[in-house]
């Protein structure tokens, strides 16, 4: 079973999240801000991650930027999923190394296709 | 001898030579006698008195009063008499006296005849009027000195006038400092009289705290004595007589005055106006200045909060459709109708919020001038189809017929998905407001220098007086709207700023129950010839697949100072993997890489259906040309690679790509036109 770390500071958020993958038999791990993300990706070696851009103590924009050095996570798909949809938001966070850029309001089947295309790759 | 002279004509003759001679000798006049040669053979006492020679001096011999300039005159004259042309009479020439000086005489002539009438010589009679003429000399010289002096009284008269006339102040100031001349004006100005003015000191004319520094600066302007402003950059002020100051233009201009002596000519004008107009027009400006600053940061607000309003809005509609989604997905059969319908509702609801924030995020982005048009070539049925595909079935819900007219050879330079959104605001509002069974086209036609493009329908139509205000932000057209209720009321708004940030115009014709028909331009437009677009181009991202981080840098300020999006990676691993998830426009690949080796990345790019299509260019310091293309590359290229090359490689490979996906495009439309 594919193992997916969601991050996102609003409970609901990542309630909405869990509710859609585990329905598409996904195991899920949630984290509420960028360190407790950051700590459950080395606990838990996740297969794809879904980081939110504003989280306490450490954003997402950042935290990917740590990802990224490190050789652990160098190739790991990672997708942001924010409400940030302003122009640039999405080259900015293209740039710093996502994988893909997600925006709030979720469509629920695209997700779902997104996800199964960034988990695709890691084979 | 008591002869009755009568008696005796030879006492008569003698009596009358006798008088003749007399009168001869008492004459003040000169009285001459030549004969026939020019020899003087008469000579009177007045001749005497006036040339100073004695009588036997000159008889038999020539006239020795002719000066040697006038013998000419004097020969021609003798002639003239010779020949019987007639006497002179009151000639004025001039002759000379025996002591050598010049006197101008007066000269009467009459012939000389002897018994046979013939002319014999000349009698010349000359009167000495040199007194007379240095006398008539005089008086003219005196009348001419008299018109002089006239003439200069009325000249300074005038220059007098002009002066103070003039509406500055003008001063004359000598090398010391001392006012020798000033008008009216210079009076008025500093309130003094001429009488207390004239031998002052300029300095007088000045405020006390630069009285001192004042005649250094004159003794300066008298070394270099040209006509210029003075204290150029300074603000100059003067004083008056009651101690008062103003501010003043100076303007100077050096004088050599008659008997020598360095002089300057000193123009004063009172600027105070000026100064206040100057004043009002800084105080205005630092105003609008100010007004400026506080609207950019007002609009630096508002973007501010549209971002962070965009956020907040958009996190709790992500639960509110997130979910509601989900319990229609999910718990469709326990639910009743009714609650079925309320989910509808509800999710309907949250679309539509959805909707109105991203117009209204839209607009304020537009208007802000934030919205950059990204510029391609289209094929615009392509675009269309696309459009097209995403109404139809609103439209065969409420049983409309669409038709679409678009010629397949048509392509538009413009941004496409903006082309796309005027496209589908127009097609989405007359599919709202046509009744079912009715009718929706669109077609278009190529007029001065533009596209035009019509969306028409069927539909309740609008009234004239609102065929502008519906292009304005939330209008809805009142009463005819009646529920149809479900539009944000921006679309048209965002409609109009979109084409003519293009270029183009947009406008309805349409009365009340007979439909609509809306028009909109886009200017024609065309990629430059070399191939590179003029407009501001569509991002475009290059994955750089390069394990040596010094030649990964240079590849990546290659590419950023061009304007591309670099992605980067340096295992072959993860540019397969990332040539999938992110879909460059372009791959550069490195063949000589730790692990898998970039043969191997080549083929699996080329052999995986989601990324075979994105041309790759090799750069490798081995030369395998053949192998590379063999496997699929578009372009290779051989280390060092410049900056030209690599550029001038990732050109053709975009271009190739444009024109196949406008081909794929028509294609995808041709075969969706034969199959409805």
């Amino acid at each position: 079973m594919k193992r997916i770390l969601v991050a996102d500071d609003n409970p609901v958020s990542r309630e909405l999240i869990r509710e859609i993958l585990e329905a598409d038999d996904y195991e899920v791990i949630e984290a509420g801000d960028g360190q407790d993300a950051l700590d459950k990706l080395r606990e838990y070696s996740p297969d794809l991650a879904l980081l939110d851009i504003q989280m306490p103590i450490l954003d997402g924009m950042a935290l990917i930027r740590e990802l990224r050095a490190d050789v652990r996570f160098a190739n790991l798909p990672v997708a942001a999923i924010t409400a940030y949809a302003m122009q640039g938001d999405r080259e900015k966070a293209l740039s710093l190394g996502f994988s893909t850029y997600i925006t709030k309001p979720i469509d629920i089947p695209a997700f779902r296709a997104q996800v199964a295309a960034l988990l695709g790759n890691t084979r | 001898m008591n002869q009755n002279p009568a008696d005796n004509p030879d006492q008569m003759l003698w009596e009358t030579v006798q008088r003749l001679h007399a009168i001869v000798e008492a004459s003040p006049l000169a009285i001459i006698a030549l004969d026939a040669d020019g020899l003087v053979k008469m000579w009177n006492r007045g001749a005497e008195r006036i040339f100073g020679w004695s009588e036997n001096e000159v008889v038999g011999r020539a006239l020795p009063t002719v000066p040697p300039e006038f013998q000419d005159e004097f020969r021609t004259l003798v002639l003239s008499q010779m020949q019987g042309r007639g006497g002179l009479a009151g000639f004025e020439t001039t002759r000379m006296r025996k002591d050598g000086a010049l006197i101008d005489v007066s000269i009467w002539t009459s012939p000389l005849r002897d018994s046979t009438g013939n002319i014999s010589g000349i009698m010349s009679v000359a009167a000495d009027i040199t007194d007379r003429k240095r006398a008539d000399k005089e008086r003219s010289q005196l009348v001419a000195r008299e018109q002089a002096a006239r003439a200069e009284a009325s000249l300074e008269k005038r220059y007098q006038k002009l002066l103070e006339s003039a509406p500055d102040a003008i001063l004359e100031v000598d090398r010391t400092g001392c006012i020798v001349l000033l008008n009216i004006q210079a009076e008025k100005l500093f309130g003094y009289s001429r009488a207390e003015l004239l031998g002052k000191s300029i300095e007088t004319l000045i405020p006390e705290r630069f009285q001192a520094i004042h005649p250094p600066h004159r003794d300066r302007y008298f070394a270099h004595p040209v006509t210029r402003p003075m204290g150029t950059g300074l603000d100059l002020h003067a004083r008056r007589a009651d101690g008062t100051e103003f501010a003043v233009d100076v303007i100077l201009s050096p004088y050599e005055a008659d008997g020598g002596g360095g002089r300057v000519i000193c123009v004063v004008r009172d600027i105070t106006d000026r100064k206040v107009s100057d004043e009002q027009i800084r105080t205005l400006n630092q105003h609008l200045e100010q007004r400026n600053r506080e609207v950019e940061q007002a609009n630096r607000l508002k973007d501010e909060f549209l971002a962070s309003m965009s956020h907040e809005l958009r996190t709790p509609l992500n639960a509110i459709i997130g979910f509601s989604d989900l319990l229609a997905e999910q718990s469709e059969p326990q639910f009743s109708v009714k609650q079925k319908r309320f989910v509808g509702h509800i999710r309907q609801g949250a679309r539509h919020l959805l909707e109105l924030i991203n117009d209204i995020l839209d607009l304020s982005k537009i208007e802000a001038g934030h919205l950059e048009l990204k510029y391609e070539e289209f094929s615009i049925s392509g675009a269309a189809a696309e459009v097209l595909a995403n109404v139809r079935p609103a439209a065969t819900a409420k049983n409309l017929q669409v038709d679409s007219s678009l010629p397949q050879d048509l392509f538009l330079y413009a941004d496409r998905l903006r082309f796309k959104q005027v496209l589908y605001n127009l097609l989405s509002n007359a599919i709202k407001f046509t009744p079912s069974g009715g009718r929706v086209a669109v077609e278009t036609s190529k007029a001065r220098g533009s596209f035009c493009f019509c969306v028409a329908d069927t539909g309740i139509g609008i009234p004239k007086h609102e065929h502008e205000a519906i292009f304005s932000s939330f209008h809805q057209v009142g009463t005819t709207t009646k529920g149809v209720r479900e539009g944000t009321g921006l679309g048209l708004a965002i409609t109009k700023r979109l084409v003519e940030q293009h270029g183009g115009q947009v406008w309805v014709e349409s009365e009340p129950g007979k439909g609509s028909r809306f028009f909109f331009t886009m200017p024609l437009r065309a990629a430059s010839p070399n191939g590179v677009l003029e407009q501001p181009r569509e991002l475009m991202y290059v994955l750089v697949v390069e394990d040596e981080e010094p030649a990964q840098e240079l590849l990546m300020s290659h590419l950023e100072d061009s304007g591309y999006q670099p992605i980067t990676t340096n295992s072959g691993a993860e540019a397969v993997q990332k040539a999938r998830v992110l879909q460059p426009d372009v791959i550069t690949l490195d063949l000589l890489m730790p692990g898998k080796t970039g043969w191997q990345v080549l083929s699996d790019l080329k052999q995986t259906p989601a990324t075979a299509h994105i041309p790759v260019i090799i750069i490798s310091v081995v030369d395998e040309r053949k192998k590379a293309l063999g496997m699929g590359a578009s372009e290779y290229l051989v280390k060092p690679v410049s900056k030209e090359l690599l550029l001038g490689a990732i050109r053709r490979c975009t271009q190739a790509a444009a024109r196949k996906k406008s081909e794929t495009d028509s294609h995808l439309k041709h075969e969706e036109d034969s199959g409805s």
